[in-house]
């Protein structure tokens, strides 16, 4: 069972990433959804259209921060500026807590735009963990690192991606955004059992779920966020879902983007696991939620 | 101790990582965009890096391991510079296009956290390399920069608009989303209309010789617009901007030969638009130092 101190001690269901698309859906129709997940970096900005939509949106549902920029895992250390607009949208949307992914993705001021894999080493985690101590002291909310979906192994690395991931939040004291795809695409693309990832990372640290799509090629999975989640998939979620308990779950559709109800419908597919776990969890568990 | 030296053989692989992403992309990879052929193969670099730090598995070798994210990186930023200049895209025509990114991405390398600032270099690196225009050097580059202020302006703030009543007395600025151009060719047409580089040749040469074309981009309803503007209009707006002063831009901008009429119908328009607003003041921080 997860604590409440890695989300603010808030307790949210199923949500859907806010994406363009469906702004206009959703400001005309008001559909019912328990949060929204926005990208921090697209409205780490002065203003214009994506504050007006967020305004709006802000005004009726909760909204909760993820980022694809702050690259936890960068060597040269975090960059600061980045760090206060961030801080700046915190103040903004009150996120109950924020979340980026445990990767790297610029150095010397080039980004890549990309996601880019670690090397499972002491030293490694170290550095992570020292940027994730930093930013989460200096956000003031808890932060949830995400594992991320890779292509590649180092050959430095001495640990498996779950220790690698345990031993950081650890020595940060954070939360995990777990993203149960991305295990998913790491094995088949690195050869693991993704049931032993789920069963090895420290549960009472998982402040959120992601769950998503992939590509399928012939040798390798791409994490591309355009299809709808494959039973695999669904089976880990459950299997995570019975080890950290209901936890806030958010359905990621990144690219060919199909309406918002058919979006909706997917992630509340989510639900359906939730209802099992909560029938068979401890009472005790049950209540504390 | 910085992050650099406490930690120097990790910042160093990350270095030589980026540095692999960056190369050109060749063979399968560069076959699935609209890349223009072309021969070669990545650098003894990217060959050493791969099969110095990266693990083979049964399915795919070191080298194609770092190649998925070397493909990825470039089909990513690809993919943001075509759907930012589409206009460009249609008057360069595809081969100079994508022959243009691709010299832009290799020489001008992305600086923001955002992809929407991706192609802030692309106006002043065309004006550099006139050779990659097509022989259209002067519209590709005036077109870039209206495309690109059109990105620019989606995101701007908006200050508070000064009141009619004020404008005599107040210090005046320009909404920061508002962008002004005086261009050699008509970009607002050619960013509306030609389907393609003979057709921008043609509307081109109607035009040669022709006044200064004024424009104003700027957004307005949650919408991006680009609207022509009087070369009196311009003048008066431009002069806003640089003096602050309604009675300063008037004095400077005396020689116009606009009638007392236009200028007014001037002034109704941007204050309806609410383009003249208060000058930025410099707000303290509120977060604390890191």
């Amino acid at each position: 069972m997860n604590h409440t101190c890695f989300t603010n001690f808030q307790s949210l269901g199923i949500g859907i990433g806010l994406r363009v698309p469906h702004y206009g859906h959703i400001l005309s129709q008001r559909p019912t959804v328990d949060w929204f997940e926005i990208i921090s970096e697209n409205y780490m900005v002065e203003g214009g259209r994506p504050f007006e939509v967020l305004e709006q949106i802000m005004a009726q549902y909760q909204v909760v921060q993820h980022g694809v920029g702050l690259y936890p895992g960068s060597a040269q250390g975090l960059n600061r500026d980045h760090l206060r607009k961030l801080k700046k949208l915190v103040q903004r949307t009150k996120t109950p807590w924020i979340s980026d992914h445990l990767c790297w993705g610029s150095v010397d001021g080039t980004y890549s735009h990309d996601l880019l894999p670690l090397p499972y080493t002491r030293e490694m985690a170290a550095v992570c963990a020292e940027n994730l101590r930093i930013a989460q002291d200096f956000l003031e909310i808890p932060f949830a690192v995400e594992n991320v979906s890779s292509y590649a192994e180092f050959k430095d690395s001495t640990m498996t991606e779950w220790e690698f991931l345990a031993e950081i939040v650890e020595r940060a004291d954070c939360g995990i955004l777990l993203d149960v795809n991305n295990i998913y695409v790491s094995s088949v693309n690195h050869g693991f059992n993704p049931l032993e990832y789920v069963e090895n990372v420290p549960h009472e640290r998982v402040a959120q779920m992601h769950i998503a799509g992939h590509s399928r090629y012939e040798r390798f999975i791409i994490d591309t966020h355009d299809h709808p989640v494959i039973d695999p998939v669904w089976k880990l979620y459950a299997r995570a879902l019975e080890l950290c308990g209901p936890t806030a779950t958010l359905l990621e559709w990144d690219d060919k983007i199909p309406s918002f109800d058919e979006v909706h419908a997917e992630a509340l597919k989510a639900g359906r696991y939730w209802r099992h776990n909560l029938e068979h969890q401890p009472v005790e568990a049950a209540r504390v939620r | 101790m910085s992050a650099e030296t406490n930690h120097p053989r990790l910042v160093a692989l990350q270095r030589e990582f980026m540095a692999a992403l960056r190369e050109p992309i060749y063979g399968g990879s560069r076959e699935l965009t609209a890349l223009p052929a072309r021969a070669g193969a990545v650098s003894p670099a990217f060959t050493a890096l791969a099969d110095r730090e990266i693990r083979s598995t049964p399915a795919l070798d070191a080298h194609e391991r770092l190649e998925l994210y070397h493909r990825q990186y470039w089909y990513r930023l690809l993919d943001a510079l075509d759907e930012d200049f589409p206009a460009l895209r249609r008057i360069l025509g595809e081969t100079a296009f994508w022959r243009l990114i691709e010299a832009y991405l290799e020489h001008v390398p992305s600086r923001s956290y955002t992809l929407r600032h991706l192609g802030v270099g692309l106006p002043d690196f065309l004006q550099l390399n006139p050779g990659l225009a097509a022989g259209r050097p002067v519209a590709a580059t005036e077109l870039a920069r209206l495309e690109y202020a059109l990105c620019d302006s989606f995101e701007a703030p908006v200050r508070p608009p000064v009141p009619v009543a004020a404008l005599a007395t107040a210090e005046l600025a320009l909404q920061p989303y508002l962008r002004l151009f005086a261009f050699y060719t008509p970009a607002d047409e050619l960013w509306r209309g030609p389907a393609g580089p003979s057709a921008a040749d043609d509307l081109l040469a109607m035009r040669d010789g022709g006044p200064a074309v004024h424009l104003a981009v700027f957004r307005h309803q949650a919408r991006q617009h680009v609207q022509r503007l009087a070369p009196g209009s311009y003048a008066i707006l431009q002069a806003i901007a640089e003096t602050g002063s309604l009675a300063q831009a008037l004095d400077s901008t005396a020689a116009t030969t606009a009638t007392a009429t236009e200028v007014s119908a001037w002034f109704q328009s941007w204050t309806e638009l609410g383009w003249l607003c208060e000058p930025e003041t410099p707000v303290p921080s509120s977060t604390p130092a890191i």
